[in-house]
């Protein structure tokens, strides 16, 4: 009897148990391996001569180096210009799905197109639009004036941090649109008829009824993207590789380059603890902010 | 009969089986599709091989080159990696000293390949005298040029005689009108790899004699270095765009497409160059020279994991692979054997490719223990200099001080 209410008492935890397992094994056990490696001289290529333990060291190079800076604000303004790109179209698109539009169904299929599409083929596929010299952007660029000859987008660093941003927007966009969308479905349509007869415009509507309805939802997409942006390595990987001279280095392809091309396990590692302090950080601080009190 | 007796014959059984029955089987990773199918020469030659070796069953798969260094690292650490990996020549070297790959010296030298396989190949694959690959396949890089721009620049070239670089630079100039560019390199670590050549043909070197000092941006380095970027800066016989050109798709897409009429490369652009049936004809002649001959000395090499359980079954692979019986393998991908023999095999009948062939003793290779860093450093220093304009010879400091840091900490200086 006692067997059976102990079992009735933690059948949830049981039942649970796998899948506990499992995020600790591919989450958490990694993760501490990182946070021991970052205090280590894990070189491969000095493994000979052992791995010492050299504290902080790992942490104070990366703090002083120039690079690891860069990649920072790289990676600040990729996020920044992400999570509005992504807000900013995935709102619009919502909107407009909200309408009363004949085979909108179709359309909602259509707009997931870009999400189901694999990172690294969506970014070939922008690079051979952006080819410099047969790229369909630069054959309606010349043909419309736009520019007088084929420009090398992803070659000069303004266009191509540009042109990486509108990529990853385009591609992830359709996140938001989804969650706004569902967000949209749950309005009270007698609001907007009140307030229509009490003589509010569009503007005023969408100010005064969608948003405040929407504030959950934009925490919750504003949260998602900023994290999946910031530790994203895919896009920028395949279309510029951190190029032109360091102009799309973002923290995930620096880290890769320090632990896959110098085989600095430790000295990565210790960037990739940074990384995760400062996404904690700005999450924190956001989230401090839009809910005007302290997260628990 | 009772249980103990019937336990003891099954597992008498078992142990019978698992040395008689049983085959040892190894694994090997192979790039660019070459076992895509059954009737591509590496199958058959991994057919024919087993049934001559009855006891080892091998398993080729097909994977990625992107990526392929980092992937075969991370499961080397984690112990399952494949008992034989298809590695570039370049790769062979850091992959040894960080201890993934099994030095095969004494397999060489046991089977008499040290005589039979080229021996600026082996030593591309060799750190402080353990060879850590075994050359399959080699290339050296030749000046593809478009006949047919030549012809109507009405240019004079030979297939002999190397250009030196004054030379060459009016060819480029020539050939550079309306939208023609005479010359295309590659981008970032492309421009690296591009620019090798260059340098060691000036007289200079990536490092000294033994590894442990940078010596790219003495007075050779640097001229090399300022000539190369001036191509695109000052002379402008390089397309603009040819900052993003990124792999060798973009630059033979851009020759295709009669943008550039002459760009660098090895033997493997002649097959995608015929296949695409281009509007022009295309000839390959000696890469260009200055107080020297030098070109690229590169291909793919075979090597056995350090953790493999099988080494003398991934051995008996190398070996019948690299036999001469198999140079038709390497053949039929229209690739060059590494091989000493591989030119009077009967094989070559490709003017095109027994051009590249004739570059091959002034081949150079470039791999060193920071080899992979240095072309994504040396990328970054074109880069500074084509996009940010920044002087040459301050880029190319930078990157010497930079390389020079990382190859001092893996020194332990």
């Amino acid at each position: 009897m006692n067997t059976k209410r102990f079992f009735d008492k933690h059948m949830g935890f049981f039942l649970m148990s796998p899948t506990i397992a499992v995020m600790v094994l591919i989450i958490i056990v990694p993760l501490i391996i990182g946070l021991v490696m970052s205090f280590f001289n894990y070189n491969l290529l000095t493994l000979h001569r052992g791995i010492p333990f050299i504290g902080f060291s790992n942490y104070s190079k990366a703090l002083g180096d120039e690079n690891f800076w860069m990649a920072f604000w790289n990676t600040l303004w990729w996020t920044a210009a992400n999570v509005a790109g992504q807000v900013a179209l995935g709102l619009s698109i919502a909107l407009l799905l909200n309408q009363p539009v004949k085979g909108v169904g179709i359309y909602k299929a259509l707009i997931l197109i870009p999400w189901a599409v694999p990172s690294a083929v969506a970014a070939l596929s922008w690079m051979w639009l952006l080819h410099p010299e047969f790229g369909l952007v630069n054959d309606i660029a010349v043909r419309f004036g736009l520019v007088s000859e084929p420009v090398a987008w992803l070659g000069r660093p303004f266009t191509a941090q540009v042109w990486v941003v509108i990529a990853r927007v385009w591609k992830e966009f359709p996140l938001s649109a989804l969650i706004f969308h569902a967000a949209l479905q749950t309005i009270p349509k007698d609001l907007y008829e009140a307030a229509e007869v009490d003589g509010a415009g569009v503007w005023k509507r969408f100010w005064n009824i969608t948003i405040p309805y929407l504030k959950a939802s934009i925490v919750v997409a504003i949260t998602l993207i900023t994290i999946w942006t910031f530790n994203s390595f895919n896009m920028i990987w395949v279309m510029t590789k951190g190029g032109p001279g360091g102009a799309t280095e973002i923290l995930a392809t620096s880290i890769y380059k320090t632990a896959f091309q110098r085989y600095n396990f430790g000295f990565a590692s210790s960037q990739s603890i940074l990384m995760v302090i400062f996404l904690s950080v700005i999450i924190i601080f956001y989230l401090y902010k839009v809910e005007g009190k302290k997260i628990d | 009969m009772t249980v103990k007796k019937i336990l003891l014959i099954a597992a008498v059984m078992l142990v019978f089986f698992a040395f008689v029955g049983g085959k040892t089987v190894i694994t090997m990773w192979v790039y660019d599709e070459m076992a895509a199918n059954e009737e591509m020469e590496l199958v058959k030659a991994q057919k024919e091989f087993m049934e001559r070796n009855p006891t080892i069953e091998l398993k080729i798969e097909n994977v990625p080159n992107r990526g392929l260094m980092e992937k075969f690292i991370t499961a080397s650490l984690a112990g399952v990696a494949p008992d034989i990996i298809h590695v570039s020549t370049t790769w062979a070297v850091e992959l040894g000293a960080i201890g993934t790959l099994l030095p095969l010296n004494d397999y060489i030298s046991a089977s008499g390949k040290d005589k039979e396989i080229l021996k600026s190949a082996i030593d591309s694959s060799t750190l402080d005298g353990h060879i850590y690959a075994l050359p399959w396949i080699s290339d050296a890089t030749a000046l593809i040029i478009n006949k047919t721009a030549f012809e109507k620049a009405g240019i004079n070239y030979s297939r002999d005689t190397a250009m030196n670089w004054s030379e060459f630079l009016e060819v480029a100039k020539k050939l550079t009108f309306d939208n023609q560019y005479g010359f295309g390199i590659r981008s970032g670590r492309g421009a690296s790899y591009g620019w090798f050549p260059w340098l060691v043909a000036n007289g200079g070197s990536l490092f000294s004699p033994d590894g442990t000092k940078v010596t790219f941006n003495e007075p050779e380095g640097k001229e090399a270095f300022k000539f190369y970027a001036e191509l695109f800066t000052t002379h402008k016989v390089i397309p603009p765009g040819a900052i993003a050109y990124d792999t060798w798709d973009d630059i033979r897409n851009s020759f295709l497409g009669g943008r550039i009429a002459m760009y660098i490369a090895g033997d493997w652009e002649i097959a995608p160059l015929r296949a695409a049936n281009a509007a022009f004809e295309i000839d390959v002649i000696p890469h260009p020279m200055q107080v020297r001959r030098a070109a690229s000395l590169g291909g793919s090499s075979l090597g056995i994991w350090s953790g493999s359980k099988a080494k003398d079954a991934a051995w008996a692979w190398l070996d019948f692979l690299t036999s001469a019986e198999n140079m038709k393998v390497a053949f039929s991908y229209g690739r060059f054997p590494s091989r000493v023999d591989a030119l009077d095999s009967g094989f070559i009948n490709d003017p095109l490719i027994e051009q590249f062939i004739r570059e091959f003793p002034y081949g150079i290779n470039h791999a060193s223990l920071v080899g992979d860093y240095s072309r994504t450093v040396l990328g970054d220093a074109f880069t500074s200099v084509l996009v940010y304009g920044e002087n040459p010879d301050i880029a190319l400091d930078k990157a010497a001080k930079t390389i020079q840091e990382a190859l001092n900490e893996v020194l332990g200086k």
